[in-house]
């Protein structure tokens, strides 16, 4: 049996799927209502998460630490705090560059490492050394997925390949013969991609809204339950 | 050629010079005439009333110095001053002395306007410093006026050969003051006597004594009375002479002079009185009387040497009266067009083409786009949305709230990402300490509770102990109401299959990561001091690693396996990158949503993730494998169904677009 603080937000989840679902019938005011609720809220949520999750405890908690060493270092955090709010005045804007340059510099660094280390080096390598079940079983599909992958690499590449050259003056300049005809099938396998990312876009939507049609056809018999 | 100012050698003096003039005639007599060598007037006449008078002694010593010199170098042009002594008797009469008040310029007869004030004062000065030196100096021959009274005949045979054109020419190159005799050394054709005027310049702009050899015309081109002039000059000096304050005759053509200057003939034949006398009156008149703005006032060296027709006549001033002083409206006339320099850029070929390819994207960057008419059709846009929405909702709806929710899902097999996640999760000990990552957000929430859901709920039955933590703002929160769902729904299904299962003890929620990718490498590096309270460490006034689920567990390498809980693909592989690497062994495992998987795929294809759950329907396989609650068979019914009104859609707005398209080929074939 819910409680009644239950049917409450159930109710409340009820009404806004209702309202979100209105715009089915176009951008109505209902629908903008429950868009703007939504906004504010979500601020109001992570003006509370920052403070109790960030500003609390890792700017003014340390603070309170007995260790002196780390109160300097903390000291020095707080100071780049400090000046990363003068961003909020043009006037003083420039002290904020140093602590901007801190946060931009070791996120690239950070960034970037993890990049070639992670995702570079290692999908290279996994493409070279590819495997499948299939291939386990078929030993010559192996080859055939080689071959596709690669095929779907180089032409999606010379797709990009913007360079084109004139072979007489006045003549408008155009890639080669060949690289046009690898473009087009570069263009096939662009639009594979894309439509696949579309469905699995449109999948997850799909699945949101089942879910909240899910979400309201059990909550009508509990409201309704709860009303009676 | 040397040109003594107001030198007083003059045949007014004929009383007291009887003797050297005689000797001097005979002198010429004997002498060769030479061409230029024409007799400056100024130098000529005196007043009578000196001459008369008597002259003074310094004046005596220089006309006989003047005279030897002149007799012994010059005999041509002291031959044309006898002459006129002889002949102009008359007119030397009707000379009075020159008022500078009248102008306040004194005009010599070869057309010099000798400035008056100041400068005359200068010069006069400058005349008196010469000295004994003076005397040595030839007597000027050449002068304008005297060819206009009596010329030689070599001298009317220079001004017949003076072609006109030459002033324009040299009008042409470039504006000069006294312009009217260019000097220039390529005109020497026109009058030797040009070189004087030349010499005169140079000697006015540069007061500097010039002893060089440098001479501006070509030997063999000089005539032979020049040539002996030019031996007589350079004698001169070599002797030291200095040429400051020299002035040459200038022989300008009569023509050439500014109307207010030709108009003037009858005061400037009184001029060699004013180069006598005015140095005693002058010298007393101090400089600083002279007005600054009057002093850059003076015309004297503004006035072009040719006369300006229909100038401007001056109504006001120092100049007042005076027509075409000031060459202000005709000054643009004197200068010659600037030259043109080509400004063309050189450019290979293959710049060019650059060029001409950059500027071809540009037109066609510039062209305005055409935009196709809007379409009218008979059906509104806005009906068809709402068909089409109404009738997914309600198709879904319909298929859901029918399917029996015992039915099984359908035959698919379940992708091999799950099979492989499913065998990791299985392989965990009782106990486990598992790190679960929420990384989406609300949006998808509904999407990740059904993918996840199923998989807390296995961790719950395992009695797995879960760290939950979050670099998402949204997902901190969407994160523990997925455990609690995912203990309540396996509760109500079975109470013995989470019997002993303490959310306090087993669930810890390490908090909220923020600064996503660097946050996460410091995570890996120092979890501890990354999550340190936790999302209710500072309410609780303990560090998270202090709760139950986390005790004895300092590092992530304690944790049995890794579950990341994603929603978009930046998430996913910023955990890869970041952590995985760090992970040293420990399972890394991903339930990601149907848009994100495509893209994530690739990262478990390379086996950095060892399982893989991706979306509604791998979530549903994954409970169905399980026996967990929910209504599967209609979630993936209603999935199903949607899909496959999806599809038709598609279909049809094909068909309709395509017949569309023939319709209107067809129309348009039997129009045109």
């Amino acid at each position: 049996m819910a409680s009644s603080i239950d049917l409450v937000w159930v109710f409340v989840g009820f009404l806004f799927t209702v309202l979100i679902l209105s715009y089915v019938l176009g951008d109505n005011p209902f629908f903008r209502l429950a868009s703007y609720v939504f906004v504010g809220i979500s601020s109001a949520y992570l003006v509370v998460l920052l403070i109790y999750q960030v500003i609390l405890p890792r700017l003014v908690q340390p603070f309170f630490e007995t260790s002196s060493s780390q109160l300097v270092l903390h000291l020095v955090l707080f100071v780049m705090c400090l000046l990363l709010l003068t961003k909020l005045s043009p006037r003083l804007a420039r002290f904020g560059n140093i602590p901007m340059a801190y946060l931009v510099g070791a996120g690239t660094a950070v960034v970037i490492g993890g990049a070639v280390l992670g995702t570079i080096i290692t999908q290279v390598k996994a493409t070279v050394a590819y495997r499948s079940a299939s291939a386990e079983i078929m030993p010559g599909i192996r080859v055939l997925e080689g071959l596709v992958i690669l095929l779907g690499t180089v032409v999606t590449l010379a797709y990009f390949h913007f360079g084109a050259r004139t072979k007489t003056e006045g003549e408008t300049p155009s890639r080669p013969l060949w690289l046009e005809m690898l473009s087009y099938l570069g263009r096939f396998f662009i639009a594979v991609t894309f439509g696949a990312l579309f469905v699995s876009v449109y999948v997850s939507a799909l699945t949101a809204l089942i879910e909240r049609l899910s979400f309201i056809i059990q909550s009508v018999p509990m409201l309704l339950k709860g009303l009676g | 050629m040397p040109f003594q100012e107001g030198v007083a050698v003059s045949p007014s003096a004929e009383g007291d010079e009887l003797d050297w003039l005689r000797s001097l005639r005979a002198d010429a007599g004997e002498g060769e005439i030479a061409g230029g060598g024409g007799q400056d007037e100024g130098m000529s006449f005196l007043p009578e009333q000196e001459a008369e008078e008597g002259e003074p002694d310094w004046l005596s010593r220089l006309n006989l110095g003047a005279d030897e010199t002149a007799g012994e170098q010059m005999g041509g042009g002291q031959r044309f001053e006898d002459q006129q002594l002889e002949q102009g008797e008359e007119w030397l009469q009707r000379h009075k002395p020159f008022d500078l008040d009248q102008s306040g310029l004194a005009q010599e007869e070869g057309g010099t306007v000798i400035p008056a004030d100041g400068e005359m004062t200068e010069r006069l000065e400058e005349q008196e410093n010469l000295g004994n030196w003076f005397s040595a100096e030839p007597a000027s021959q050449d002068g304008a006026a005297g060819i206009s009274h009596e010329q030689p005949d070599w001298l009317s045979n220079i001004e017949i050969e003076q072609p006109a054109a030459a002033d324009a020419e040299s009008f042409g190159d470039e504006p000069q003051l006294f312009g009217g005799a260019d000097v220039s050394g390529k005109d020497h054709h026109e009058g030797d006597w040009l070189a004087d005027v030349e010499q005169y310049d140079e000697a006015v702009e540069k007061p500097v004594v010039s002893t060089s050899g440098v001479k501006p015309f070509l030997e063999e081109d000089l005539p032979d009375w020049l040539a002996n002039y030019s031996v007589a000059d350079e004698s001169v000096s070599a002797g030291g002479v200095s040429q400051e304050g020299e002035q040459p005759s200038v022989p300008f053509e009569e023509g050439s002079f500014s109307n207010w200057l030709a108009e003037s003939s009858d005061v400037e034949e009184a001029a060699p009185e004013v180069h006598t006398e005015e140095p005693s009156e002058l010298s007393g008149i101090a400089e600083a009387q002279l007005p600054a703005w009057l002093q850059a006032m003076r015309p004297v060296e503004g006035l072009p040497a040719k006369p300006l027709e229909g100038g401007v006549v001056e109504t006001a001033g120092p100049l007042a009266g005076l027509p075409a002083v000031i060459p202000t409206d005709s000054l643009a006339a004197y200068y010659r067009k600037p030259p043109v320099y080509s400004s063309k850029l050189r450019m290979s070929q293959r710049q060019q083409q650059q060029v001409e390819l950059l500027e071809k994207m540009l037109e066609e960057g510039a062209k305005p786009l055409e935009v196709a008419p809007k379409k009218r059709y008979p059906y509104s846009q806005r009906i068809i949305r709402l068909i089409v929405g109404l009738g997914l909702i309600l198709v879904v709806a319909l298929i859901y709230l029918i399917t029996p929710p015992g039915m099984l899902v359908g035959s698919l097999s379940p992708g091999e990402g799950m099979e492989n996640f499913s065998a990791v999760v299985e392989s965990l000990p009782a106990d486990a300490l598992v790190l679960v990552a929420m990384d989406f957000d609300p949006g998808l929430g509904g999407e990740m509770g059904l993918a996840a859901i199923p998989v807390l709920q296995r961790l719950i039955e395992k009695k797995a102990r879960v760290a939950l933590v979050s670099s998402s703002a949204g997902g901190v929160i969407m994160g523990e109401d997925l455990v609690r769902r995912a203990y309540e729904e396996l509760g109500a299904l079975d109470a013995e299959r989470v019997g002993g299962y303490d959310l306090e003890k087993k669930v810890v929620n390490l908090g909220y990561l923020a600064g996503q990718t660097v946050s996460l490498q410091e995570f890996v590096t120092h979890p501890m001091r990354a999550a340190r309270f936790g999302l209710y460490g500072l309410r609780d006034q303990k560090q998270v690693w202090d709760y139950p689920a986390l005790q004895g567990h300092l590092s992530l390498t304690d944790f049995q396996a890794v579950i990341v809980v994603v929603d978009n693909m930046e998430a996913g592989r910023v955990w890869v990158e970041q952590v995985q690497p760090k992970m040293q062994g420990v399972p890394f495992l991903m339930v990601s949503s149907a848009q994100a998987a495509p893209l994530l795929l690739p990262y478990y294809e390379s086996a950095q993730v060892q399982g893989m759950l991706v979306g509604m329907r791998d979530g549903l396989f994954y409970g169905q494998k399980w026996l967990m609650p929910g209504n599967r068979a209609g979630f993936w019914g209603a999935f199903q169904s949607g899909m496959l009104i999806t599809i038709v859609l598609l279909l049809l707005g094909a068909i309709v677009q395509l017949a569309g398209a023939l319709f209107t080929r067809n129309k348009t074939r039997q129009e045109g």
